[in-house]
């Protein structure tokens, strides 16, 4: 188990601070990674964890923190409840991970022209809050506005282009004069998109994660398996969470046993991308013998 | 959103991320794992050619990400086989390569002549993706050739630093034995100087008294020689500084210009003055180094004139303004310098005659020191000359003019000149210690003497002497460190005896060091008797005041 310090900041040796760790670290080991969700460098972080520990480690995690209070301690370490900090759990066996999400695109691709950390300052070279509200009053005719921004923004987050149309779903919980504030960084230079998602949609991505879990060939019956789900989605699905958890159990063949918890943020590589930080997506994870 | 437009889109976003540091593995780090990312890869490697005469060399990629010592590729070794097999093909292919290990296949993306880039993916790319990646890759290798040369840039910087710092290394160490030096030849000359000039004060015959006449002259030419050299290994530290005080320019003139005339005379020439009435005014300037550069060029218009003589003028322009510039100028019926050793004359060990076979004296400094001199007091040699005819250096500086008296120097007080003073003599050097001690005696003081700086703070205490003339370079306790505990004890007492170095460290920096010990007076040996006199009778009554009080 390894603490990692100064999340947020800019000077921490993130590669120095794991090095040891990593020397230690058998490969095909599974890596349990928490990181405090309110932090702004999280998505670095990662990039560094994955350049040192590389792609023989499956990793499964994810963010936490308070929804409402987002400053407050909310990682558990051996010295206490602490913030802006990573836990790092090394466990010396594989294991197999899925993603989904369940948004789609319905604006964009716009160019993030001016970012630092999480903070999206200007989108297409103008004020990123003012090219949001106009994409989503293009798109739906809603009118986002700052009175409403904190109920109605969690309907509309950012998605990060990647290849095959797939993206990395970014939320945005705060307005900071003309910027957005995300969960998780976003580079200047991406290229994001608007995505809405429905209840349908997102209930089917978690049975499709559900299902590419139990589809990789490796999926070990007497293994529980390990679930973090965004907590955005408990607000988006209201009474219908339920059925999100439901469904997984359903599509897995070992129902009730799963374990897991709601997250700000998710975490999950298992060999086939680069490690990354996930917003409003639901990652699962089962271990397997080597 | 087609697929044509989401190709765009991930290009434009890629090219974008190419060529954001100068630096190669800054500027790589923030491309390949966003980069990879978007691709969907799991790692990524640059593999660079820094010599076009060498292979690459595909065991020692340039940059990966994940670090290459932990994420041991599945299959590497089986890799690389077969990337040396592609790889020469590879840079000429418009199209990257593919090869297929296990369930990875890894993309080789060419980067022109310098390189190769490869991406891991565990599912195929389609051609068409691939393609759209080339003007990405080409910003890439243009990038790394910017990135390559601007290391090669700050390797030539630091390689100039360093050799900047050996060079002052280098110089650093030339100037310390020009110090040493220095007060080698120095102590030696002290001996015979001395001697000489006690020697020439008894009865001689004409003979002996020629002789030591020519020894004299000899070592002052010597002398002259170990000032220049030490003068020039000053200008070359920038170390030469003035140090301007305030006196009349023409009694100074008149000094200088009377043993030129009797030079002149000797040598059958003639020696014309003509000096400005206006001149009769204080200004403040570095008497003794405008002395030097006039000394320099009467020297030389001297020795380099056979037959007629030397005209010195001195002028001022304007001539009543506080800030005048002064000009000196020495004509002469010499030799004359041709045109193209004029531009030679003012480097440093030059003369206009530089063969074997020369006629003249001197080691070619004097005009360079000068030169430098000159500049340094914000003013210029230049120089008219003809072949066979004679040369005109003329010598322009602007002084300030002061509108004040100097006060004028009470007479010495002939008592206290004549009174026999106990005078503490620290000398290591036996033939210095006696020409020290003859010139004591002959100015009637009693001496006390001591070999180092132990025996002389002893003596200090067992004695009490009126004052001390202390050499610096001794063995067991140096000048400086006996001074510095003689000054303490003395705190406690409140008394001050004068102490006065007496040293072969001829450097600026030795006088400072002097002082800062708390000496009160610094005589470069070699000295004239009559000035180490002249310099304790004026310390004497003084300190003796202080005594009383």
């Amino acid at each position: 188990m390894l603490e990692v310090t100064g999340l947020s900041d800019e000077q921490s040796d993130f590669r120095g601070q794991m090095s040891e760790f990593a020397e230690h670290t058998p490969s095909n080991s599974s890596l349990l990674v928490f990181v405090d969700g309110a932090s702004s460098r999280i998505a670095y972080f990662l990039e560094e964890c994955y350049g040192l520990f590389g792609a023989n480690c499956q990793y499964l995690g994810g963010g936490t923190g308070s929804s409402t209070n987002r400053s407050q301690p909310s990682i558990v370490t051996n010295s206490g409840v602490k913030k802006d900090c990573a836990q790092l759990i090394s466990i010396p066996r594989p294991m197999t991970t899925s993603v989904e999400h369940g948004w789609n695109k319905i604006a964009g691709p716009f160019l993030v022209t001016s970012a630092s950390n999480n903070i999206i300052h200007t989108l297409d070279y103008r004020p990123a809050f003012e090219t949001y509200q106009e994409a989503i009053r293009e798109s739906t005719g809603e009118d986002i506005s700052l009175e409403n921004f904190h109920h109605q923004s969690h309907l509309y987050p950012f998605g990060m282009s990647r290849i095959d149309s797939a993206v990395v779903v970014r939320e945005t919980f705060k307005v900071k004069g003309d910027s957005l504030v995300c969960v998780g960084e976003i580079p200047e230079n991406q290229l994001v998109y608007i995505l809405y998602g429905t209840t349908l949609s997102l209930i089917n991505a978690s049975k499709q994660a559900a299902t590419s879990l139990t589809g990789a060939g490796r999926y070990d019956k007497s293994f529980p398996v390990l679930i973090f789900d965004c907590i955005s989605r408990v607000f988006f699905l209201r009474k219908q969470f339920q059925e999100e958890l439901t469904g997984i159990d359903a599509t897995l063949t070992a129902r009730g046993h799963t374990i897991g918890a709601l997250t700000m943020g998710e975490i999950a590589c298992s060999g086939d991308t680069c490690l990354e930080f996930y917003n409003k997506s639901i990652v699962l994870g089962v271990f397997h013998e080597p | 959103m087609s697929f044509d437009k989401e190709l765009v889109s991930i290009q434009y976003s890629l090219a974008l991320l190419v060529g954001r540091d100068l630096q190669l593995e800054p500027m790589l780090r923030k491309f390949m794992p966003t980069a990879l990312k978007m691709l969907g890869g799991t790692w990524g490697a640059v593999w660079l050619k820094l010599d076009d005469t060498v292979e690459l060399n595909l065991r020692e990629p340039a940059y990966t990400y994940p670090s290459f010592n932990t994420a041991v590729l599945p299959g590497y070794e089986d890799f690389v086989e077969k990337l040396h097999l592609h790889v020469r093909n590879a840079e000429h292919q418009s199209k990257p390569l593919a090869i297929e290990i296990a369930t990875n296949i890894f993309y080789i993306f060419p980067l022109q002549k310098l390189g190769l880039m490869a991406i891991r993916r565990t599912a195929a790319l389609p051609d068409k993706f691939l393609l759209a990646l080339q003007p990405v890759i080409e910003r890439l290798t243009t990038a790394c050739i910017a990135c390559l040369e601007h290391e090669e840039l700050l390797r030539t910087q630091q390689q100039a630093l360093n050799a900047v710092r050996k060079a002052e290394e280098a110089n650093q160490a030339k100037s310390q034995f020009l110090a040493t030096m220095s007060h080698e030849l120095r102590t030696p000359l002290h001996g015979i100087l001395g001697l000489t000039s006690l020697t020439l004060d008894t009865h001689l015959s004409e003979e002996q008294r020629d002789n030591l006449k020519s020894v004299k002259s000899s070592a002052n030419g010597l002398l002259s020689i170990i000032d220049e050299i030490l003068d020039m290994s000053r200008i070359e530290a920038k170390t030469l500084r003035l140090h301007n005080d305030k006196f009349q320019l023409l009694p100074m003139l008149e000094n200088t210009l009377r043993s030129f005339a009797a030079r002149a005379e000797e040598k059958g020439l003639y020696f014309k003055t003509s000096i400005d009435s206006n001149l009769g005014c204080v200004v403040e300037a570095d008497s003794n180094r405008l002395k030097q550069i006039l000394i320099n060029l009467l020297d030389n218009a001297i020795k380099f004139t056979e037959s007629g003589g030397i005209c010195f003028q001195a002028s001022v322009a304007p001539p009543h303004s506080d800030r005048a510039s002064v000009s000196f100028e020495i004509q002469d019926s010499g030799i004359g310098i041709s045109p193209a050793s004029k531009e030679k004359i003012f480097a440093l060990f030059t003369q206009a005659e530089g063969s074997h076979k020369r006629k003249y004296s001197g080691i070619g400094l004097g005009l360079a020191i000068s030169a430098k001199i000159a500049s340094l007091m914000h003013g210029t040699i230049k120089v008219d000359s003809v072949p066979g005819q004679g040369s005109t250096f003329t010598l322009t500086i602007p002084l300030n003019k002061v509108n004040e008296a100097l006060p004028t120097k009470k007479p010495q007080d002939q008592k206290a000149a004549n009174t026999s003073r106990k005078i503490l003599l620290a000398e290591d050097n036996p033939v210095n210690r006696k020409v020290a001690q003859k010139v004591l005696e002959k100015g009637g003081h009693q001496i006390v003497l001591a070999v180092d700086g132990q025996e002389a703070l002893t003596a200090w205490q067992q004695e009490a002497p009126d004052l001390i003339l202390m050499d610096i370079q001794m063995p067991n306790m140096d000048g400086l460190e006996a001074t510095v505990r003689i000054r303490q004890e003395e705190a406690l007492s409140g008394a001050h005896v004068p102490i006065i170095a007496l040293t072969a460290n001829a450097q600026e920096s030795d006088q400072q060091a002097c002082f800062d010990a708390g000496m009160d007076y610094f005589i470069a040996k070699p000295f004239s008797p009559k000035k180490l006199l002249a310099v304790i009778n004026d310390l004497l009554p003084i300190s003796k005041k202080d005594h009383n009080v």
